[in-house]
This record gives structure tokens, sequence and C-alpha cells, in this order.
């Protein structure tokens, strides 16, 4: 290791590089998409609402997704995002 | 010349069932993509079947932009509006009224199609044109308002029926000619009872007809009256108070929303 420190330094550089990039990637999260029918106004754990059917981007855990509108029942449900597979959730909205 | 139109409608039948195989085929494919997007809530899978249906070609107009809504509605919901976009475009085209329900697409969506929309198409009520064109050929108002299913099922049975009820009608004159021209007593009885079961036949199958036909009209006045009422209910202004408290005490606006 002391004749070649350059080595040591480039492979350094590489596994942090490495690292930074797996962390970003689980951090990232999977492209879930929830279609709603009709459409409906969605929050995820209380959060902000956005109209549904769309697609948002969830790091991996649990989540509680409800959705309604005016006129119908609303749905919750939780949904569990594993990995970086891409999902899709249907919620189906019936009159009340 | 009985044997030449027998021979024309037998190649005729072949050639529609022929037709309507492919069409079938192709119909299955986009069947399934709608399908996938609103039964198990997957826009991958349904852009990938619609796609393959719009490649395989040989579908109708109203499908075509059917195929087209689904496939926006597909992209809009993995929010890439960008690819949705030529797609709305492509249903405009295909049908410059277009609307999609008001129930699948968010208002925003349906802006779209307003956006995409050229500015000369005349798109007012629905309910009369629809009506007016069903009493004209059965079947042609629902295929105006892009329902394909019912349009078909109207026009074949209206004209099925009444194409029967003309065919016994002219047995029966032929018996009645027979008839009168006949001088054997027990072939006179036979022919006259032949010629009025023709005719009832005849009547029974122009009442059926006829009451296709009026189905038929009443039918396309009532989808065309749901499809004016969707779009009132999209294009509705709504009015609503808006109260926000301020240091000073609260203030109350007027939103007047496009939605």
């Amino acid at each position: 290791l002391q004749r070649d420190p350059y080595r040591l330094a480039i492979g350094l550089i590489a596994g942090l590089c490495l690292a930074a990039v797996a962390t970003a990637d689980a951090t990232h999260g999977a492209p879930v998409t929830i279609v709603a029918i009709p459409w409906g106004s969605a929050r995820i754990d209380g959060g902000a609402a956005f109209v549904v059917p769309s697609t948002v981007v969830l790091a991996p855990g649990e989540y509680r997704l409800t959705v309604e509108r005016n006129g119908f029942s609303p749905v919750e449900r939780t949904i569990r995002v594993d990995g970086s597979a891409p999902q899709n959730h249907l919620v189906r909205l019936d009159r009340r | 010349m009985r044997r030449y139109l027998l021979f024309a409608l037998a190649l005729l039948c072949v050639l529609g069932t022929t037709q309507f195989a492919q069409a079938q085929a192709v119909t299955g494919d986009l069947e399934a993509g709608i399908r996938a997007y609103v039964e198990d809530g997957d826009p991958r899978e349904a852009i990938r079947q619609i796609a393959t249906a719009l490649d395989a070609g040989e579908i109708a107009t109203t499908s075509r932009a059917r195929a087209h809504v689904y496939l926006a509605h597909a992209f809009l919901a993995l929010g890439d509006s960008l690819s949705a976009l030529p797609h709305i475009q492509s249903a405009i085209a295909a049908q410059p009224c277009l609307l999609p329900s008001a129930d699948l697409a968010p208002p925003e969506w349906i802006r779209m199609y307003e956006r995409a929309r050229p500015a000369n198409a005349s798109c007012g009520s629905r309910m009369l044109g629809a009506g007016l064109r069903s009493m004209v050929v059965p079947g042609w108002g629902q295929l105006s308002l892009g329902r394909s299913t019912p349009s078909t099922y109207f026009f074949a049975s209206t004209v099925a029926a009444a194409g029967a009820a003309l065919f016994f009608q002219r047995r029966a004159d032929q018996r009645y000619s027979d008839y009168q021209g006949s001088a054997d007593l027990i072939e006179v009885t036979t022919l006259y009872n032949q010629a009025e079961g023709a005719r009832r036949g005849a009547l029974v199958l122009g009442g059926v007809a006829t009451a296709l036909y009026a189905w038929n009209v009443v039918d396309a006045l009532l989808a065309g009256a749901s499809r004016d009422r969707s779009i009132a209910a999209v294009r509705a202004v709504a009015l609503s108070p808006v109260i926000t408290a301020t240091p000073a005490g609260a203030t109350l606006a007027l939103r007047i929303s496009w939605d």
C-alpha cells in the first residue's frame, strides 16, 4: 500500500461512489401509479393532496393512501413499497 | 337471377365474416389494453396492448379514437404528458367533438382535449344530431357518439327484421297472385293459407322492425343527452366562497373555477 498510494486512493473513491449510488437508489424509491376510477384526490400519510390517476415516487416503506371525492365514499388503504420495481394501485370509488 | 343473388349474398357473408374475425382480433388487443387500465390499474400493460392494436391497423375510426384516449390516459397516469399529447391530438383528429367521460378524466385532462380541439370544430348539443342520424340510418347516431357495439346491433337487427318482413310480404303477394290464378280447388285452399301465413309473418316482422327502429332513435337521443350532461358538468363554472383569517379580522372572497 505504501508503494502505490494512487491505487489505494482510486480504490477508495470507487468504493465511495458505489456506496453513494446504492444509497441514492435505495432512498429514491419506486414509482407508484395510483389509478382511481372515477378520478379523485389522494393523500399519502395525510400529506398534500394530489389528483389521481397519477404516479408518485416513494421510498421503500409502508404508507397510508387515502383517496376521496365529493359524493363518493373515501377509500383508505395501506400500501407497501418494497424496492425499485414500479407498482400499480387501482382504487374504485363508490357513490354514497 | 335468384341463384346469382344467393351467390352474391353468400359471398358477402363470407367476406363479412372474415373481416369481422380480423376486426375481432385487433379489438381483442384493444379491449385487453383498456381492461388493463380500467380493471387492473396497470397503465404500462395498457400502453403495450393498445399500441399493439393500433400498430395492427384495421381499427374503425371510433375505436381508433377510443384507443388513443386510453393511451393518453395511461401516459397521463404515469405522469408523462409529453407522450400523452400526441394521442389526445390523434383522438381529436379522429373525432373532433370527442370528450372523455368526466368520471375517468380529471378536469386538467379534459382541458387538454379542449385545447387540442380545432377552434372551428362545431360541438354543440349531441342529442338532436344523434337522434336525427339514427332516424336516417339505424345505429348511425350511436356510432357518432363512439358507441360502435350498440350501433352495429341496432343497424343489423333493424335491417334484418325489415328485410325479413319485406321477404314475407313478397311471398304473400306471390301466393295471392297464384291463388287468384288457380282453378284447382285443393290448391286454392293451400295457396290461400300460405298467403295468409306469409302476410301474418310480414306483419309481425314489420312490427319488430318498427319497434327496433323506434328503440334505436330513443337510445340515440338518450345517449346524446347523457353526453351533453357530462360535457356540461365539465364545463360548469363553480363559485365557492373563500374565507381567510387575517390579523385585522377576516376576508371574504369568491373563487370562480372552471371545473
